[in-house]
């Protein structure tokens, strides 16, 4: 895929242009409105795992259900308000599907879910953390080849979904509410958004614990009878068993 | 409520947000911030009637204050100081008008985006994204079909669990039914793929029906939202929006050009309610 | 013109025993209304999904499909999109689009087509089917017979020459059944499409198809107009006979002489005929039980929500201990909303229900479903947890589950995944799991939905069995000819109340829209017959 890494160098040349521009032609205090367009232009190459053509059609078809589950799964815990499985399900779904397919997940389901409950300004950075922490998370789990182990699932992914995901949504209140950019405000914003990032984490860890197997066996189910993602690679196409 | 300015081109509507959005997050000169804050907020008000007091007393209030805490509490700059806390730092008027600036931008750009949440609907993010992004579009399209349907099923599960004496606890029961979710959903995927391949998906050169279409008003519309941009970022450069609140409170001169530049904005700000306004009243008259 | 020819057509599942198609030979004209009917299992869908390419299974494959001459393999994605059509079983899942004017467009803009053509074809399909009051809802809010004529104009709205249907009705209710049919035969009279279609349930289907194909094990057991169905009906295709329309059955089963009737109108001018009118023979009916009874709702008043009208408003009713209670009643009535309510899932906010003499509101939970009530939800996936058969049965009731196994004949299937599994078995396969919590009071929610009629019939002795047991069953349900064969009692339900309440005999016999097919026809002469069995049974006792 020769696209990719050049969309990346093109989004990250425009980010430094936007940093450019905010420090010598803007002058004021814009970091608000440049952080905004940085954060947007670092989607870019999220953007471009959409537009490529995806060649089947039952992938496509199951990473919108993954969205729409991760999106759709806050009903299941409907008892327990605080429990919102979104980021758990994305980055179960890149530990086993690819971190690729993991980040188009996380993406979309972000992008929808700010879409149901209202956008914002800060909706380019949390779109961008949880692609950014589902991505790192199942990059390093798969690298490592921890697929299969709960324990470090759930640490990796909860303390990426705590420090990755929660970093990129509060640097929004940051831009917007520190009066300037001093360790002291901006630390006291940080701080006063960390116990829900620190609960986000762990209810992200918990969640990670008790479905990455169950989530693994199904996906791992559909790949292989219907010769999906990974093990379209990895095996010799074989005769197929469909449901009746 | 009925929106002159939502029933226009959704690429008008874009370039009007991100116009005011952006003008929202850069001008701290409480002209230009003034201006802002009065047309987000009346338009807010006008699409979304009562519930937005309500937003505004519960949330945006307490937003405002919590950043005006922050500025005064943190900084110690200023010239006027007001008093001094016990720890021996000042707090300081040019502090807390700072702090004002602050809240007022953080709440110009939420109501903003109130009214955008409001006027771009789905369809229309659609309609503007599908062409650069065909696949992302179908699948954001997908996704949307996908999440209610699915938030019924899980309802389903747990009615169904209950009735074989499953019962959980509030975690236990509810990984239990995202696992039964899963597995009925992704079942379920083969056949939404196979519904898509008989109708041809795959086949090369997809188009993309629309519902939207340019009518004349839209054109002259967007020439015009083009046009005050222009002219706003002119003034900007010129340094009229410029505004100085450290170590004193200083603003630029007012000016005949500062005057136009206000101008502008409020006619670029307030376009969407002068649309509705005058519609409405059209509408009135042809009764 | 031969639109489809099919020659010595071989297919089997890499996993299946045997072959699903065991050489079929076909020839299909243009214009055409094809059914194409068999048991579950006979091959029909997989014959269906041949033809067409983008849906043939993976597996063995030999013969030859031609499409107008050519073969089907040849023909590109793009024109086999737009000619042939595919209508799929559940409306659900072949939705794809969040709009229904995205939905109708969907094909269109797949293959391409420019915006001007597209709005003409959409604007066409909209007002063609009706479309037009609800062309810019969600599809999220439509109902089942709406899904599916959206899906079917969708497919439609491609211009197909052949339009393929996969048992299209199994998953709607008896009136959007009846007018999604009417449609296609709309569109195959005045548009003269070949039509081709699977279904089990041909009651409204025979008197519109030009053509009749019947599948046995893999082969074409048959191939004739509808009429000459009849005659094979008492010979080598008696396996049929329950599946074809109520006339035919009577017919067949009365031996009937001439040419077989199709429709009621048909079987009621046969039976006029043949018959002479009979002395009313009431049947015994069975006393009022004096017992307290299974389930007692006294003044049931419950609502979704606050400031919705009541879905039920003053619900009054007994189901008696040890019998088969059925209730009845159109679309939206309340029926699956009165048995949550009775089976104490739903709260109502008004009312008292008893289960066994007992307020269901102070029984536990844990007493509640484990012993006293169980429930058979309408979509049975909403129960499968685990991987294979076997798990599922065995994570209710270790000790039990071999034994319902054999019960339910799902021996043979322990060890395959849920999901792998036809409609039939995983119906089986939820009943055992509600089996095994030993409900003395069994609530089903329409469990004949999707059933061939050899599965139902085993399924209503299967019910009779649990009743013998001093198992209550309360089963809400559209399907009137199961009710009025296996049950005992039946209640109609209407805006929220009973409308009425009798033993099966004189609640269908005092019914004239509302009743089966088979007392519709024979009403005239003999006002008690309910059943197929009633009528021909007095059919052979009163021939003239």
């Amino acid at each position: 895929m020769p696209r990719k890494p050049l969309l990346t160098v093109v989004s990250l040349t425009l980010c430094l242009a936007a940093v450019l521009v905010g420090a010598f032609l803007l002058r004021d205090r814009s970091y608000y409105l440049i952080s905004g367009v940085i954060l947007l232009l670092a989607c870019l190459p999220f953007a471009a795992l959409f537009r490529r053509r995806h060649g089947k059609v039952r992938e496509l078809v199951i990473v919108s259900v993954m969205a729409a589950l991760a999106v759709a799964s806050r009903a299941a815990f409907y008892m327990l308000p605080t429990v919102k499985p979104l980021c758990a399900i994305a980055i179960i779904t890149g530990l086993y599907l690819g971190e690729e397919v993991g980040c188009m997940v996380g993406v979309l389901s972000m992008f929808l879910s700010n879409f149901l409950f209202g956008q914002g300004a800060w909706t380019p950075y949390q779109i961008f953390g949880m692609g950014f922490a589902a991505f790192t998370a199942a990059l390093i789990l798969r690298s490592l080849r921890w697929q299969g182990k709960r324990i470090p699932c759930a640490v990796v992914g909860g303390v990426c979904c705590f420090l990755l995901y929660g970093l990129c949504a509060d640097s929004c209140a940051v831009f917007a509410m520190a009066p300037d950019l001093t360790w002291k405000s901006v630390s006291a914003v940080i701080l006063s958004g960390l116990p829900f990032n620190a609960s986000h984490g762990a209810v992200t860890g918990i969640v990670i614990f008790f479905l990455c197997r169950p989530i693994g066996e199904k996906l791992e189910r559909l790949c292989t009878k219907y010769q999906l993602f990974y093990a379209a690679e990895t095996t010799v196409p074989q005769a197929e068993g469909e449901p009746v | 409520m009925r929106s002159a300015f939502a029933g226009s081109h959704p690429a008008l509507n874009f370039l009007f947000f991100a116009s005011v959005v952006a003008f929202g997050m850069l001008f701290f000169h409480p002209a230009m911030l003034g201006i802002s804050f009065a047309a987000a907020l009346s338009y807010s008000i006008r699409l979304r009637g009562r519930a937005m007091c309500k937003t505004l007393l519960c949330v945006l209030l307490p937003t405002l204050l919590f950043v005006v805490f922050l500025g005064a509490a943190f900084n110690h700059y200023g010239v006027t100081t007001l008093f001094t806390l016990s720890n021996g730092n000042r707090v300081t008027l040019e502090a807390i008008v700072h702090g004002f600036a602050t809240g007022g931008m953080v709440l110009t750009v939420f109501l903003w985006f109130v009214c955008y949440n409001a006027v771009v609907t789905t369809d229309k993010f659609l309609h503007v994204f599908g062409r650069v992004f065909p696949t992302g579009a179908l699948l954001v399209s997908m996704t949307l079909r996908f999440i209610p349907l699915l938030t019924r099923r899980m309802r389903k599960i747990f009615e169904a669990q209950r009735g074989i004496g499953y019962g959980g606890g509030r975690l236990r029961g509810g990984l239990h039914a995202l696992s039964i979710l899963i597995t009925w959903s992704l079942e379920n995927a083969v056949d939404v793929a196979d519904s898509m391949k008989s109708r041809g998906y795959g086949s090369r050169g997809r188009t993309s029906y629309t519902r939207f279409f340019w009518t004349r008003r839209d054109v002259l519309l967007t020439l015009a939202v083009l046009a005050l941009d222009a002219l706003v970022i002119a003034g900007m450069a010129a340094g009229q929006t410029r505004a100085m609140y450290n170590p004193y409170i200083s603003l630029p001169a007012m000016t005949a050009f500062s005057i136009v530049l206000y101008a502008c904005y409020a006619l670029l700000c307030f376009m969407p309610l002068a649309l509705d306004c005058t519609e409405e009243i059209r509408w009135n008259r042809s009764r | 013109m031969e639109q489809i020819q099919i020659k010595d057509l071989h297919f089997s599942y890499p996993l299946g025993q045997g072959e699903a198609l065991a050489g079929v030979d076909l020839t299909i004209r243009a214009g055409e209304y094809v059914a194409l009917c068999g048991e579950s299992g006979c091959g029909k869908t997989t014959l269906l999904r041949h033809l067409k390419t983008a849906l043939m299974p993976n597996g063995k494959r030999g013969g030859s499909v031609r499409f107008c001459g050519a073969l089907l393999d040849t023909l590109d994605a793009r024109t086999q999109a737009s000619r042939i059509g595919f209508v799929f079983q559940d409306p659900e899942s072949a939705v794809v689009t969040d709009k229904v004017y995205h939905e109708l467009a969907f094909g269109l803009e797949s293959l391409g087509m420019p915006q001007g053509e597209m709005r003409l074809r959409v604007a066409e399909m909209a007002s063609y089917f009706g479309i037009e009051p609800w062309f810019n809802m969600p599809t999220d809010e439509l109902s089942g017979g709406q899904l599916q004529i959206l899906n079917l104009a969708s497919v439609m709205a491609l211009h197909p020459d052949v339009l393929l249907l996969d048992e299209p009705t199994s998953q709607l209710d008896p009136v959007a059944a009846a007018d999604f049919l009417a449609t296609i035969d709309r569109i195959h009279r005045e548009l003269g499409l070949t039509i081709i279609l699977t279904e089990h349930r041909l009651e409204d289907v025979l008197p519109c198809a030009d053509r009749v194909i019947v599948m046995h094990h893999g082969r074409v057991a048959a191939d004739c107009t509808p009429r000459e169905i009849g005659n094979s009906l008492t010979g080598e295709l008696a396996f049929l006979r329950d599946s074809m329309p109520a006339a035919m059955r009577i017919w067949a089963g009365a031996d009937g002489k001439g040419a077989c009737p199709l429709t009621v109108c048909e079987g009621k001018q046969w039976l006029t005929r043949t018959v002479t009118a009979a002395e009313p023979v009431r049947r015994t009916l069975a006393s009022a039980p004096a017992e307290e009874p299974a389930v007692r709702m006294r003044e049931v008043f419950f609502t979704y929500d606050k400031n919705a009208p009541d879905v039920l408003r003053g619900l009054s009713m007994d189901v008696p201990r040890g019998a088969v209670f059925a209730l009845l009643g159109g679309n939206g009535a309340g029926k699956s909303t009165a048995m949550k309510a009775a089976a104490g899932l739903l709260k109502p906010y008004r009312g008292r229900i008893e289960l066994s003499g007992r307020d269901v509101r102070k029984i536990p939970q844990k007493e509640l479903y484990h012993g006293l009530a169980g429930v058979l939800p309408q979509q049975v996936r909403a129960l499968f947890t685990e991987k294979t058969v076997r798990l599922e049965l065995e994570s209710v009731d270790r000790g039990g589950a071999q034994a319902m196994a054999d019960r339910l004949h799902l021996t043979a299937l322990l060890d395959r995944h849920p999901y792998d599994i036809s409609g039939g078995e995983q119906q089986r396969l939820a009943l055992g799991k509600v089996l095994l919590t030993h409900p003395r009071i069994l609530f089903l929610d329409e469990p004949t939905k999707g059933m061939d009629s050899a599965f139902k019939s085993q399924f209503g002795t299967l019910l009779r069995e649990l009743t013998t047991e001093g198992v209550t069953v309360f089963m809400v349900s559209h399907d009137v000819e199961f009710c009025a064969a296996n049950a005992d009692r039946c209640a109609m339900l209407f805006d929220g109340m009973l409308a009425a309440e009798a033993p099966t005999v004189p609640f269908f016999s005092g019914n004239t829209f509302y009743t089966t097919a088979a007392n519709r026809i024979a009403r005239h002469v003999f006002p008690d017959a309910i059943t197929d069995e009633d009528v021909i049974a007095l059919c052979r006792a009163n021939r003239c």
